[in-house]
Parts: structure tokens; sequence; C-alpha cells
């Protein structure tokens, strides 16, 4: 776009200092001594102040305490939540190479003679290690970590697979990785998308650099998949059923039924009708209960108690093909990778790598990072925002109160089968998929007070409709939490 | 400028940002006011980056360079004030500005050589634009810039002279310098 040049006038700098009011800077929630000692003093006026109001047999008219009718909300700082999960290692004195497994199944793998100070000597003791894992970008958004991409002038939203925030430290001092070693971070996570990339922060811009690096394990196979589903199908309450033993000589009296779980409409049926009659049939080698009534017959698939033992035997069968496939993957990626010699290898002696090994079967992939500098790394697959409806002019109405919330901070929407998440800046048209399973929010503040206002599923059913009525839930002190908003939202 | 140990010294005892602020203040009402164009805008968006600065004061890096840091977040919170209002549409020079381009020209400054350089503006993208603003009017050095626009150090330096070659070159220029 053409822009129009435009003269301004030079300005001194008397004009300039004139408007400097260090003191008139309103600054948020930093624990800086002067705001502290401030603070103090207003909290010490107050407890006395109302001492001596209550002391005079509580003379206040109710003029006197004003509250704020307006319905104006200002943003809320999302950098005050803590993360849910943070987790800390302390090493006296390192021997041999390093490897941590944090509470969320991390590992984090540093070199015995990896870390450096800012001397760039070598440091081999009283090591602490702090990691706070981000789960997902709902965790992200909350510690205030920029959620955007920029790349040829397009703005993305990322879709993450995981993010930490890695440190290390001696006795405060902040350590570094040294020249040429690499630490490996490899982070379990349940998304298997392809796509994913790993991304540093850069810290100066505070913005994210891709670094093209990533590695991804995948733990899910085929079989594993298909071995699973086979053995699991079938409802845990069995059926008992008369039937004639001559016509099914292969079964004794005493036999029983376990209905197939994919039949949820049928078995509703069977629960909800009245019958006049049941009978055992066999169709292609296979059981089946059929129903009688005036009007319909229901089929139903059932397997015999024999049947069923012989699949737990085939489960536990393909539970332990998953384990050695999926065992002896870990353990290839961990020899031929990192030159990791696995027959030796245990994190502590409360947590083998064996335990390790189990602990991943249940999740679907692997993310290493390969990484050569601490600080926050990022693996993800950069979003367009949604297609589909686009509002513009946004309207927010309280449920309880229906009136109209006045709010001019950013708010989020959140495409939850998709666990992706997206910002949205005020005077921004907002567009959604209305085929997703959309949730829109924000965190804000009035009177002191933090409240999250959201809106479900059933405000995006009109795609042109701009009015979002609004559920809210104000918080306490210790409800300001990423578990407490996550679980109110559903995410 | 405040020395780098001095800066970790502010950081590390979380002392009054006074310092900082009484530092940067003119330099980030300056940054600002030549691309808000306005003064009142400018003084309450200064205000707003220090807020920022004094918020996120904990990321700085003491081996990264400060100048850059504190410019590169007050670029970026410009960025995104132009984002939310949607309007970015002029470019704002000040008189001093017509004169260090005309020096750099070595051309007398005039009203038609100021029409010459306002047209010339309207033609330069927009990262040209904001070079040229940085080494001119803000005296930035190569290496602050490098931060704020998160290139090379070199190619910094060679993105302002092969700019000012254009500029010298430029066909308005060059029939103006004939007419003279």
């Amino acid at each position: 776009m053409k822009k129009e040049v435009k003269k301004i006038k030079d300005l001194s700098s008397e004009e300039i200092l004139a408007h400097k009011n260090f003191d008139g800077l309103k600054i948020g929630k930093q624990s800086y001594s002067s705001i502290i000692a401030v603070s103090s003093i207003v909290v010490i006026m107050a407890i006395i102040i109302g001492y001596f109001l209550l002391k005079s047999e509580n003379n206040i008219s109710p003029e006197t305490v004003v509250e704020s009718n307006t319905n104006e909300f200002s943003s809320f700082e999302t950098s005050t939540i803590a993360p849910e999960a943070k987790d800390q290692l302390t090493i006296k004195n390192i021997r041999e190479d390093i490897y941590w497994v944090t509470k969320n199944n991390t590992l984090v793998i540093i070199p015995k003679n990896g870390l450096i100070d800012k001397n760039g000597k070598e440091v081999l003791t009283d090591v602490t290690l702090e990691i706070i894992e981000y789960n997902d970008a709902f965790d992200a958004v909350l510690a205030n970590i920029p959620m955007e991409y920029d790349s040829n002038g397009y703005t993305y939203n990322f879709k993450t697979g995981g993010m930490f925030d890695l440190k290390a430290s001696r006795n405060g001092e902040e350590l570094s990785i040294k020249k040429g070693e690499k630490v490996v971070v490899m982070m379990p996570t349940n998304q298997n998308d392809a796509g994913f990339n790993q991304y540093y922060l850069n810290n100066n811009a505070w913005e994210f650099k891709d670094t093209n690096k990533l590695t991804t394990l995948s733990l899910t196979t085929k079989k594993s998949e298909e071995g699973w589903q086979k053995a699991i199908d079938y409802e845990e309450k069995p059926i008992k059923l008369d039937f004639n033993i001559n016509d099914f000589p292969e079964l004794s009296e005493e036999t029983v039924f376990y209905p197939l779980k994919n039949q949820k409409e049928q078995l509703k049926m069977l629960n909800n009708n009245e019958w006049e009659d049941f009978k055992i049939i066999k169709e292609k080698d296979s059981y089946v209960l059929v129903a009688i009534s005036r009007d319909k017959d229901l089929k139903i698939k059932i397997k015999t108690s024999e049947e069923i033992e012989q699949l737990s035997k085939e489960k536990k069968t393909a539970k332990q093909e998953v384990e050695y496939i999926t065992y002896g993957a870990i353990d290839e990626f961990m020899e031929e990778g990192f030159n990791i010699n696995t027959n030796q290898l245990n994190f502590s002696p409360d947590y083998s790598y064996s335990a390790y090994k189990r602990a991943m079967v249940a999740e679907k992939v692997v993310n290493v990072f390969s990484i050569n500098s601490f600080g926050i790394w990022n693996c993800d697959a950069p979003q367009r925002l949604p297609e589909g409806a686009l509002l513009a002019n946004m309207i927010f109405i309280d449920e309880e109160t229906l009136d109209t919330i006045t709010y001019k901070g950013d708010y989020y929407l959140s495409e939850n089968d998709k666990q992706l998440l997206y910002k949205y800046y005020p005077n921004v048209d907002f567009k959604f998929n209305p085929k997703s399973d959309n949730l829109l929010w924000f965190l804000c503040l009035r009177n002191k007070t933090t409240t999250l206002f959201y809106a479900k599923e059933e405000n995006f059913v009109k795609p042109n409709d701009s009015v979002f009525t609004m559920s809210k839930l104000m918080l306490n002190e210790n409800e300001i939490n990423a578990t407490t908003v996550k679980k109110v939202l559903g995410l | 400028m405040i020395p780098q140990k001095d800066i970790v010294y502010i950081q590390k005892a979380k002392l009054s940002f006074e310092i900082i602020y009484n530092e940067y203040y003119e330099k980030i009402f300056r940054f600002v006011y030549h691309r808000v164009g306005d003064m009142h805008q400018a003084k309450d968006l200064t205000s707003e980056i220090f807020i920022k600065v004094f918020s996120s004061i904990k990321k700085y890096k003491p081996n990264g360079s400060f100048n850059g840091w504190i410019y590169r977040i007050a670029s970026n919170y410009l960025t995104d004030f132009f984002r939310k209002k949607q309007v970015n549409q002029y470019v704002y020079l000040a008189e001093s500005h017509y004169q260090l381009l005309s020096d750099e020209l070595s051309i007398q400054i005039s009203v038609e050589i100021e029409t010459v350089i306002n047209n010339l503006f309207e033609t330069l993208p927009e990262e040209e634009v904001e070079i040229l603003r940085m080494k001119f009017f803000e005296g930035l050095s190569f290496k602050d810039m490098s931060v704020i626009l998160q290139i090379k150090e070199s190619a910094c330096k060679m993105k302002f002279y092969r700019l000012l070659d254009k500029i010298k070159g430029s066909p308005e220029i060059i029939a103006y310098q004939k007419t003279l």
C-alpha cells in the first residue's frame, strides 16, 4: 500500500521531557521494592482506618461504599497463572551423563561435560535443573508465551505438540550448554499429527524461530491398534440365557454370553423395550441373540465366556507384541540416535529404564528435541485462522445479568476437537469454522476480581450472529490457576 | 548509555526502574513520535512501552544489546498497535529529517527538495523507510538495528548502504540535481 508523507514538527528535549512521569506509570503486579513499600503503607493505613471506623459503631451510610456499576472489564495479565507441570532436579556431583525423567515423563539427557558457566568453564557440581512443561497451547497462553508465528508476512497460530522451558543453574547463576554439545529432550505426546517442527523462542525478539531439527519417534503401529481393538470390544457385563443344548453341542448349560460393545443403539433398544422371547442363533460362526416382540425382532452380536477367554489371551499376546515392538523401537532409537547403551540404563533406583518404556507405550508419539541452548522450545505446526463464518463487531452479553460486557482486550477461540487455539485482537473480525467444536473465552478484571467469560458450542450455531451470550465464573485468588480454568472450559 | 554491568545489577537487585526510564524516555518518545506523528498518542504509547519493558526485564539476557532490546520491544509494541488499529498509512518526516537527508545528498534544503523527498518516501517499502528512520533520524548503531530488525549486523550495513545508493541514484534525485 502506498503511504502518504506528512510533515511533523521537530520536538525539543524540553517538550518531550515535560511528559515524563515515572510515578504515573501503572505498573502491574511486579514485586518492586518501592511498590511493596507503598503497598505495605496503604495496607497498614487501611487496617488502621478500618479499626477506627469499626470502633465508631459502624457509622457508615450506605452511600459511602460505592461499587462500580459499569460492566467494563480490563485485560487480565495471564502470565501470573502458574503452569501445571513444573519440576526440578539438583545434582551434587556429575559423574556421568545426566538422564532426568520429569514428572511428566519427559526424558532430559545432558552430556557429562555439557554444562558451562559464564566464563566457559565446565560445571560438574551442585547443578540445579529446572523445567516447566506446557502440555498444550492453553498452558502457553496462560504463561503469556506468544503463540503466533510470522512467515513471509503471514501470521500463523501454533498448534503445539509440546513445549518446555529448560534451565540449568549453579548457586543461582545460569549455566549454558557447551558449544558442540547437545541436550536431548524426549517429550511424549498423544498428538501424532504430521507437520510439527522445532522452534526456539528468541528472547530478544520474543518470537519463535524455526530450527528445523525435530525428530519424531512414533510408538503407534497398525498391528497394535488392531490387536487392542479386537481384544477389548465386548461388554463387561454377561447375559445368562436359556437355550437348547442340542442345538449347540459345543456349549455347556452354564455358558454365559457377552454382547459386543459396538452396538450402542441395539443395546439401548434391548434394555428399553419389553420382549416376548429370546433365542440364540449362529451367523457366520458367531453367536447372535435374537430378542422377539410382536412388532419386530432385534439382533445382538454376542460372545461366549470361552470366546472371551480366548480373546483375553489374544489381548495379552497383542499387548506383548505391542510392547515388544515399541520397546524395541525405543531401544533402537536411543542406541542408534544418541549412542546410549540401553542395557545399563537406569534413571534412578526408583525409576528403571523398563518402567520408562512401559510408560511410553501409553503414548502415541515421543517428540525428540535436540537443543544447543537453554530456554523455551516448542514443537509446533503453524495454522492459519479458521475459515468459515466471519463476524464483525462482536457483542458479548453477560448470561446472568444480560448486560453488555464492555471488554476491549484480546480473546481466544479454541477448536477443542483439533486442540487448536487462536488469538483474536479487538477490532479484528472474528472468524470461526462452524463445523468445529468451538469455545470462545477470555479472562478479565473488574473491581480487582478476575472473571472468566466463555461461550460454548450453542453460541456458534448461527454463523451470522455476532452476539455471544457468555457464561461466567468469578475466580478466587486460589482458583486462578491453569487446572481450574481448564476444568471450567472443559479442556 | 547505561553500562552493561549496571543493567545486570538492576535486573538482579530489582532496584528502581527509574534509571532506565530516565535514560531512555526521550529516545523512545522520539522513536514513537516519528511513527505515529502525534505528541499525545506518543506520550501514551511511550508509557505503555515502558510498562512492557519493566514487565519483561527478566527476559532480557545480558549477552545481548540492551539498547537494541528496548527498541525491539518498542518496535514490536507499535507493530501490534498498528495491527490492532489497522491504520498506518503515513510516513512522518520532521524538519530535521529533511535537513539530514539533504545533507547526505549534498543538496541545499528547499521546498522543492522536500517535495522530491516526499515523493521518494512514498515509493519506498516499509522496511527501507524503517532503516532510514533508525539510522538517520534515531542515530541507532548497526548492532542495535540488527537486534530490532532480527537480521545480522552485516546485513544491516549492506541494506543501509544499498539504500543510500538507491536514493542517490533515484531518477527523482538525479532529475532534481540537473535543475540546480
